[in-house]
């Protein structure tokens, strides 16, 4: 129970603070508003495999609407869609920050 | 035509295509659900005859593409390839062409004959889009069909349109090959001409193939091109392929097969896509604003919750004493027309009895799956995930266990059939063996009587533990089992939180008529022939010689005739009941196991009851009833008199011990039944050893535990 506590702090701060259009970052670390184009999906397997066959990959897109309450999982839209994604799985994404 | 000819359909999609209100408008209620061979992916199934011809629907489960990674798109592609449908439908949303066309193009491949049904068309027009479907059937070489599901408008043009593809052929229409761009276009040629030089393309398209060996998909690699001396010149030439692929491309052949679908996906969208949508989820958004919000998100939430366990168990009590008193009446009626004896006691107790134990959860099954049926249809279901998936994580389970967990506190048997939602395997069977833990409601007459009889005024306080002992049970197990048996595995939470949608009243009653009948046919069988065979465990061996000899002093009680010698008739019934109990072979079960519950603090009258607990919770309070010679019908007070009686010897620690054992023990002999027919014969004998050793050990260090801390 307490590490899902701790856990929190570990990306960048807590909230997730607003980054400067161009920075290459993975995916998770964006706040929720933020846009950003995806660039690659690393990893392997089936959580690459899904993320491509949902759409998330090179060139797309993407923006994080918000949050779970306990900020995880993560709602992103891509190509007018809208998804749930765990951090784990959006740090696999890199992307460039668009706005 | 004197004999019907048969046609093989399947329904292809992604989630939320509205596959399923697709599938009801063809086939209407002519349907039934099996599982796909081996796994526990439905499979649903249709009728219908249609110009004499006997049309079989198969819908497949919803899938964004056909890899070998999930089971449920192994199963859809196996169907394809090995059942041979004369068509698939494949049913778009076409508010969001471009991802679906991600499949077509992989059922295209495999070298069926498709249909393109354009489905939830109304949607689409709303939010603006307005597809060429002439251009997207000549750019797919497949017929294009608008329909909207949901109100059963094109089903008919449907029909026909897949009808004629199936009976016609193409019309010498050939779908044209998927193109992946010049570079690999020129690979995936090469191999295919190679793969059909060498023969090893049996009931598969050899392009596919092709591709499916660039890929690197492991499961046809081995299937078609097994390792052998036969398979090294078709091996050497697949493996020149991939690295040269890889040294042009710089990136791994999988990523590149993608990208180059994607890229021929986006160039057909673009030609035939003549505006494109506004932002089709306005209205989804704005109520998720709400509905997933930071603070409002959970209560919101958990009052939905709250309602459908409500209606489930609360709404479903009513239904349930009526069948309970139903099956009474029916019992008193045998008795009372049939002569005493062998076949009456089982027409009244082994048969409706039986009967009645599995028609009692009817109404709970029926309210639930129609909440269940509202949540999925309406999409909510994925946001509940949404909300949940962070907990649920922890435990290394997908958000979507929640509902069936949460549901476990009324009754595990709905509970356990809920976890179909769960796409997973392993996550299926962890929430299955995690649900008899959350105590049920049958649990709560054991926990009255005693908490009430040995805590007096905290027993509310040992009532509610006993319930957060239950679920702290459950994370401690989720835990052990996490890092040994059900490892977590690397399966992608990721999900599409569909638009919301408005549920329609003909897929949520089919859906609901499904789970019923499931569990009556699937599970009601063999939770009656169970509960004859416990019948006779308790009656048989029949007691010959008495202590007492009951028949006469009950015979001359009924002489006397008075208020005080009816008292004594009903007292000496009661303690030939127990006499008989005690005789049976259920009690003998009980007097065996006597030594190995003496550690727990329980006398043999508690160690009798647990037998008989074994097939349902309820029946622990009546058995003690009986074994303290009582009766059935005893009000609980002189129950909870004769247990606190210093002669019974209970401790309130051995009571709780005790409450403790009930809790965490195998619930009933129906959530048995249904853990074998959702999970298999292996994790219902482990779900009956674990719950049975976790019991034992948890009464054990309550009770000596106690006892050392001078509790006692």
């Amino acid at each position: 129970m307490w590490g899902m506590l701790r856990r929190r702090n570990r990306f960048h701060g807590g909230k997730g603070r607003h980054l400067e259009p161009g920075i290459r970052v993975s995916l998770d670390v964006l706040a929720p508003g933020q846009s950003a184009m995806v660039l690659h999906i690393n990893g392997n397997g089936p959580i690459r495999r899904r993320l491509l066959d949902l759409g998330i990959r090179a060139g797309e897109k993407v923006t994080v609407v918000k949050t779970a309450p306990f900020r995880d999982p993560l709602e992103i839209e891509l190509n007018s869609g809208h998804f749930t994604i765990r951090r784990s799985e959006a740090a696999l994404v890199s992307v460039e920050v668009l706005e | 035509m004197t004999k019907k000819q048969e046609l093989k359909i399947a329904l292809a999609g992604n989630p939320n295509s509205g596959k399923t209100s697709i599938f009801n408008g063809l086939t209407g209620a002519r349907q039934k659900v099996a599982n796909f061979p081996g796994v526990t992916v439905e499979k649903r199934i249709g009728h219908r005859l249609y110009k004499d011809y006997d049309i079989t629907f198969v819908d497949l489960p919803g899938t964004y593409s056909l890899t070998a990674y999930s089971q449920d798109e192994r199963v859809a592609r196996d169907f394809i390839m090995h059942e041979n449908p004369d068509v698939i439908i494949n049913v778009i949303d076409s508010g969001n062409l471009e991802r679906s066309l991600y499949l077509t193009t992989q059922l295209i491949e495999m070298g069926v004959h498709i249909v393109v049904d354009l489905n939830m068309w109304d949607e689409a027009r709303e939010s603006g889009i307005d597809i060429d479907t002439g251009k997207l059937a000549e750019l797919l070489g497949a017929p294009v069909v608008k329909t909207i599901g949901s109100r059963n408008q094109g089903i008919d043009n449907l029909l026909e349109t897949a009808f004629s593809l199936a009976v016609n052929g193409n019309d010498g229409h050939r779908h044209p090959p998927v193109s992946y761009g010049p570079k690999l276009d020129d690979v995936v040629n090469d191999l295919s001409c190679e793969i059909s030089n060498c023969g090893n393309c049996q009931g598969c398209n050899p392009r596919w193939l092709a591709v499916k060996l660039i890929e690197g998909d492991a499961e046809v690699r081995s299937k078609w091109v097994p390792p052998g001396i036969e398979n090294e010149p078709l091996e050497r030439i697949i493996n020149k392929s991939v690295s040269h692929l890889k040294a042009t491309a710089k990136d791994d052949p999988e990523l590149i097969v993608t990208e180059g679908r994607y890229g021929y996906v986006a160039g057909i969208t673009r030609e035939v896509v003549k505006k494109p949508p506004l932002n089709r989820m306005k209205m989804s958004t704005q109520v998720d604003n709400i509905l997933t919000h930071r603070w409002f998100g959970y209560p919101i939430f958990f009052l939905m919750m709250y309602l459908i366990f409500e209606a489930t168990f609360t709404l479903g009590d009513y239904p349930m004493s009526w069948i309970e008193s139903g099956v009474a009446w029916l019992q008193g009626m045998v008795v009372a027309t049939l002569p005493e004896g062998l076949i009456t006691n089982l027409i009244s107790n082994g048969i409706i009895g039986g009967v009645g134990f599995v028609i009692v959860f009817l109404p709970n099954i029926v309210i639930l799956f129609l909440g269940i049926s509202l949540l999925e249809d309406s999409g909510y279901m994925a946001r509940a995930a949404f909300l949940m998936d962070k907990l649920m994580h922890y435990l290394g389970l997908h958000g979507k266990s929640f509902i069936p967990m949460l549901m476990g506190f009324g009754c595990a048997i709905p509970g356990i059939m809920a976890t179909r939602t769960l796409e997973s395997d392993r996550d299926r069977i962890m929430t299955i063996l995690l649900i008899p833990l959350m105590s049920c409601s049958a649990r709560l007459p054991v926990y009255i009587l005693f908490a009430g009889a040995f805590f007096g005024a905290s027993a509310g306080m040992v009532i509610f533990s006993l319930y957060l002992i239950g679920i702290v049970a459950a994370f401690f197990i989720a835990r052990i089992l996490q890092k040994t048996l059900l490892k977590s595995g690397d399966a992608p939470f990721v999900m599409e939180l569909p638009p919301y949608r408005w549920p329609t009243t003909s897929s949520v009653l089919i859906h609901m008529w499904e789970r019923t009948r499931i569990y009556l046919k699937k599970m009601g069988g063999v939770i009656l022939v169970a509960s004859i065979i416990l019948w006779g465990l308790g009656y048989f061996p029949q007691k010959k010689e008495y202590t007492i000899d009951y028949e006469r002093e009950i015979a001359a009680m009924q002489d006397i005739g008075t208020p005080e010698a009816d008292e004594r008739i009903t007292r000496l019934e009661n303690m030939k009941a127990a006499e008989d109990l005690e005789y049976s072979l259920i009690g003998r079960l009980g007097g065996a196991i006597a030594p190995l519950v003496k550690p727990l603090g329980f006398n043999w009258q508690m160690g009798v009851s647990l037998v008989p607990g074994f097939v349902a919770k309820e029946i622990v309070v009546s058995s003690l009833g009986v074994l303290y010679n009582l009766g059935e019908d005893e009000g609980s007070d002189t129950l909870k008199k004769s247990l606190t009686a210093a002669s019974s010897g209970i401790t309130p620690l051995a009571a709780y011990a005790y409450l403790i054992f009930v809790l965490l023990y195998t619930p009933c002999l129906s959530t048995v039944v249904a853990i074998r027919k959702e999970a298999g014969w292996k994790w219902m004998w482990f779900s009956i050893v674990m719950q049975t050793v976790f019991a034992w050990v948890g009464a054990f260090v309550i009770y000596q535990g106690g006892k050392l801390a001078g509790l006692e």
